[in-house]
């Protein structure tokens, strides 16, 4: 499917414009016949941005202070692990104008924060829903796709016994049912050194119904229970597949859900 | 066919490059409409982009006229219809511009550049007229502006005469055009004066740090005149010699049609530049002056950037500034084409790429020829003075900001000492820097170690520190506590700090906005017959929820009602707990409506401490619960207001920042106004004022004011309100420090602490309302009577009355 202006070959600059819309945008466009067009369009001017790569730890506050000195942000909306309610790595900035979502796709690419390199897209708008990782374990899918340990991100996304089966299952079942549980483990060795999160404590990861029993009265406005369809994500953008040999040899302490 | 946008990047293909792109020219020009749409738009991306390859552009372009002067004719007529778009361009007011956008003006100066460079191909007389004519309106508006500074008049004639030199790329050995540069330099010389200012108001320092300021116009008529003196050594010293490969050409081609200059009518209402042009042009609005930070120092004994009062110099900076302007959508390929600029001119006048400072002092022990100018430094220091440009940068902050950080990416071994040196050079001048310019420094210097682990020397502030860390408001002192709770703000490892700090500064991690002593007596204050204690505070997470607080279980109860369903929630429940407080534990309670407040508001930010977010769902869901408690009570509006912002730095003593940014979102649901935030900012707290001592509450201050400049009325109030209030403290801290007639922003060591900080506390004042009179000329001017009869009425020392007197007359020319 063509892109109009999008698939246009332009000579008016003697260098790529790093303003323009991901790879991840242009084929997802590709794809919807119905309105991919007009949603790219839409990105282009919607003052929204997608930032990926970020560390769970990292907060709203670092994001305004890294993002404020673009323009004037409207609004901050930290992706959430839909069964969590955690941070997830992922998050929409909305801007006053959409020069200044424009300007930080241009000028924060690449740039780190929480040591990480962040990755910024183009957004069409966020709607409701979209703050929450698609992942079946409720973070981003790019998470599930990924192997290595990384600490700062959160540790593993999935606990070892999840991704590659059950100890005894180590040898014959890696790879088959990598994606197949969502009963975590609540106990266990912290893979991310000991660090608190936000909110001062240890995190304990209680079920999806003790969540909903804990949340807050204003959170269960703010995280509807409509959770996103299973479309792709904007994370499958930037999933990351590792070569999973790197995992083969870990013992069964790895086994532990990281905070 | 090779890319052309990479001509010249690749040394040992260049010859192949010119050879086989201007082959291709030669047989797909005309043939096709895109050959010739996508030929010409690449070629003019380059000139207006890439100025640096012009002059190989402009080789392919002679190359063509020779092998098919039809061609070459072509290309030529392309060049000038578009000189004479953008001659019409300077006029149209309805000329929409883009962040890369650097003006018509701009692109006229490139435009004449590369027409220039074709002179070879060009009839003399033809040329030379344009720059004749570009010289006559320059003499024309001063003609009608004698007496004054005129911004048109000045960036014509700077941009004309740096251009001069580009005729003798090519046409080196040209006698008549020897002779018509002379009479033309001579012509402009004698007609055309550019009227020298040094504007107080975008001074980067208090003091002459670096002398007088050079400015443009004044350095580049004797900056030309010296590089085309003697036989032209020094300039075909500087440009690369091509003369190789450039063949002979055809006869000189003459125009097709005059080129039309728009009408002098025309022109003239735009001479002061006042409306946005482009992010070069609008540079020239105010005077242009150069901003030296890589200077001679105690750490090279020779400069390392080219004089700005040298022709040399001042192209390169140019050059340099149209790359990082125009190319600002990919500042990937500036950091690459910046660091590659030495392939476009003589090597040897720069010294060996990357080299240290160390290396370069060997080298040059062994041979004294060798040169020291470092392009790395100039490139550096000329990105540095973009986003250190007063009074506005021209493109957003964080541009340079991570532009310094690609590069630094690039090759961190050799740019980092630059960096060291910038940073320490801004340090050690921060006793005189810019009020404004700190903020960005400061910006600046925790963006850039934020991408580099945080590392940074602190050991060599260690002892400085020592000695005025007891000086709120000396200007280092400052500067490091901010840059620490800054960096804090940008991690969520706070351990990765307190790791890069050296024991003097780890206590600064803990400063909090209000001391400790401040803070238990805030809430001491609103109890009698009961006391808290710090320990009470910092154990819980909010002090009313406290199991020794009487009220605790009312408190409870106010929590859960935040927590309600926004749709079942009824103030009267609030209403009837708040009563229960009254009755039950009036006794203890000092003022009710204060604590009532306090109390409110706390309950508020402790719900939604989780994150900003949390707590504007909070305040927009409960700010009619709030309002309709005030208003039952009838509390007086400014109090409350004040008791909201208090007990909101209260809650968040330890991040301020997200103090004022909840602050935003109370304001924006009109409970607190800008007036009473700026007010309290301004307020003397615990012998600090913060917005002069915390860059939270300053830039608190200034998102006020910026977002009200455009939304409100009450801007004038605002203003006036600040000049008022800084004026005061201006005059106070001047009568507690004595007299200042001796005393220069050199150090004052000696002086008695109190002293000193009242001299640190008159000085950043004075700086900060500099700062804020800068940012807000267009209104300031507006009320300028205004202005004068507040500082008549606030100070009559005559010194202190003379700056700012100055400053208020210099609104004027911004």
């Amino acid at each position: 499917m063509s892109l109009a202006e999008f698939d246009e070959i332009k000579y008016d600059h003697s260098a790529e414009r790093l303003d323009k819309p991901s790879l991840y945008l242009l084929k997802k466009a590709r794809k919807n016949r119905a309105n991919g067009l007009e949603q790219l369009r839409e990105s282009t001017k919607s003052g929204t941005i997608y930032v990926g790569n970020l560390s769970f730890y990292t907060s709203e506050e670092q994001i305004y202070e890294l993002f404020s000195k673009c323009g004037f942000i409207k609004r901050i909306i930290m992706g959430l692990d839909r069964f969590k309610f955690t941070p997830c790595g992922f998050c929409f900035v909305i801007f006053n104008t959409p020069e200044e979502a424009l300007n930080a796709v241009k000028y924060l690419g690449d740039t780190k924060l929480d040591d990480r390199v962040i990755t910024i897209d183009l957004d069409p708008g966020f709607e409701d829903g979209r703050q929450f990782g698609r992942g079946k374990s409720g973070g981003q899918v790019s998470d599930e796709l990924k192997f290595e340990f990384d600490a700062s991100r959160g540790g593993f996304a999935i606990p070892l016994a999840n991704r590659i089966g059950n100890n005894n299952e180590v040898a014959n079942n890696f790879g088959q049912n990598k994606f197949n549980q969502h009963n975590h483990s609540h106990h266990g060795r912290n893979f991310n050194g000991g660090r608190r999160n936000r909110f001062g404590s240890h995190q304990h990861i209680p079920s999806q119904k003790q969540q909903h029993m804990q949340s807050e009265g204003a959170d269960q406005d703010m995280f509807p229970q409509s959770f996103p369809d299973n479309n792709e994500n904007q994370d499958d953008a930037y999933s990351n597949l590792q070569n999973s040999d790197d995992n083969v040899n870990m013992g069964v302490e790895d086994t532990y859900i990281p905070e | 066919m090779p890319d052309i946008c990479t001509i010249g990047e690749s040394v040992n293909i260049f010859e192949d490059d010119i050879h086989f792109i201007s082959e291709a020219i030669v047989h797909e020009l005309d043939h096709s409409s895109y050959f010739n749409d996508a030929l010409m738009d690449t070629l003019k991306a380059i000139v207006f982009e890439q100025p640096h390859k012009q002059h190989a552009i402009a080789l392919i372009i002679l190359v063509v006229n020779k092998k098919n002067p039809n061609a070459g004719k072509t290309i030529f007529n392309h060049c000038l219809n578009e000189f004479q778009r953008w001659l019409r361009e300077v006029v149209n007011p309805n000329f929409k511009y883009v962040s890369n956008e650097t003006g018509a003006w701009n692109r006229i100066k490139l435009l004449l550049r590369f027409t220039s460079l074709l002179s070879p191909m060009i009839n003399t007389d033809e040329l030379i007229s344009i720059f004749k004519t570009f010289f006559e309106i320059v003499i024309d508006i001063n003609k009608e502006f004698p007496e004054q500074r005129n911004p048109l008049a000045e960036m014509i004639y700077t941009n004309t005469l740096m251009n001069i030199p580009y005729l003798f790329f090519f046409d080196r050995i040209n006698p008549e055009l020897n002779l018509k540069v002379d009479q033309l330099l001579n012509y402009v010389e004698n007609n055309y004066k550019p009227n020298s200012i040094q504007l107080e108001l975008t001074n980067e320092f208090t003091n002459d740090v670096h002398g007088r300021r050079l400015e443009y116009s004044q350095v580049i008529l004797p900056n030309v005149k010296a590089i085309l003196s003697n036989d032209k050594k020094l300039l075909f010293n500087f440009f690369p010699n091509y003369m190789n490969l450039l063949p002979t050409q055809p006869n000189r081609i003459k125009f097709m049609n005059p080129i039309k200059f728009p009408l002098y009518s025309d022109l003239i209402s735009y001479n002061k530049l006042d409306t946005y042009l482009g992010s070069v042009t609008s540079t020239w609005y105010t005077p242009k002056y150069n901003f030296q930070i890589l200077m001679q120092d105690n750490i090279c004994d020779f400069e390392t950037v080219m004089p700005f009062d040298s022709y040399q110099g001042f192209l390169l900076k140019d050059i340099i500034t149209d790359i990082v302007e125009s190319m600002e959508f990919n500042m990937k390929e500036v950091a690459r084409q910046v660091f590659t600029l030495d392939m476009f001119f003589n090597r040897r006048i720069f010294a060996p790429p990357g080299i240290s400072i160390p290396e370069l002092e060997k080298l040059k022990a062994n041979d004294n020829s060798i040169s020291t100018y470092k392009l790395e430094d100039i490139a550096i220091e000329t990105i540095l003075s973009l986003m250190f440009n007063l009074p506005t940068v021209t493109q957003s902050f964080c541009y340079y900001f991570n532009l310094l950080v690609n590069i630094c990416n690039e090759s961190s071994r050799s740019i980092a000492p630059i960096f060291g040196r910038a940073f320490r050079f801004l340090f050690r001048n921060l006793i005189s820097l810019d009020f404004e310019l700190i903020l960005r420094y400061l910006d600046w210097f925790s963006f850039q170690i934020s991408n580099f682990k945080f590392s940074w020397k602190w050991s060599e502030w260690e002892d400085e520190f020592n000695k005025i860390k007891n000086t709120p408001y000396h200007p280092k002192n400052i500067f490091i506590r901010n840059l620490i709770k800054k960096e804090l703000r940008l991690t969520s490892n706070k351990i990765d700090i307190e790791e890069s700090l050296t024991a003097p500064f780890k206590e600064c991690m803990y400063d909090g906005f209000f001391s400790n002593d401040i803070l238990t007596n805030f809430y001491n204050l609103l109890f009698e017959g009961f006391g808290v204690t710090y320990d009470m505070i910092s154990m819980s997470n909010m002090i009313f929820n406290h199991e020794d607080m009487p009220m605790n279980d009312i408190v409870s109860g106010i929590i859960d009602y935040f927590h309600e369903d926004i749709k079942t929630k009824n103030v009267s429940s609030l209403e009837t707990l708040l009563e229960t407080l009254r009755k039950d534990h009036m006794s203890i309670i000092k003022d009710y409506d204060e604590f009532v407040t306090i109390l409110l508001t706390h309950c508020l930010l402790y719900s939604g401490r989780r994150s900003l977010s949390h707590t504007n769902k909070y305040i927009s869901d409960f700010y009619d619960d709030f309002t309709h408690i005030f208003n039952t009570r009838n509390t007086d509006k400014s109090k409350t207001e004040f008791w909201i912002i208090k007990s909101t730095l209260m809650f968040w003593n330890s991040n301020s920042q997200t103090a004022f940014l909840t602050l935003d979102g109370f304001r924006q649901y009109g409970l607190v106004s800008s007036n009473a935030l700026i007010r309290f900012c301004l307020k003397d707290e615990d012998g600090k004022i913060p917005a002069i001592i915390d860059s939270t509450a300053t830039e608190a201050t200034l998102r006020v004011l910026h977002q009200d400049v455009s939304h409100t009325e009450d801007i004038f109030d605002e203003l006036l309100g600040i000049f008022d209030e800084l004026c005061k403290i201006i005059k106070n801290s001047f009568d507690k420090k004595g007299d200042i007639h001796g005393l220069k922003d050199t150090g004052l060591m000696t002086l008695d602490e109190n002293i000193e900080n009242m001299y640190w506390k008159y000085s950043m004042s004075l700086r900060f309302l500099k700062t804020i009179l800068r940012m807000f000329t267009e209104e300031y001017k507006l009320v300028e009577d205004s202005l004068l009869i507040i500082l008549d009425n606030t100070i009559a020392e005559p010194v202190i009355k003379a700056i700012i007197n100055k400053y208020i007359t210099e609104l004027t020319i911004l």
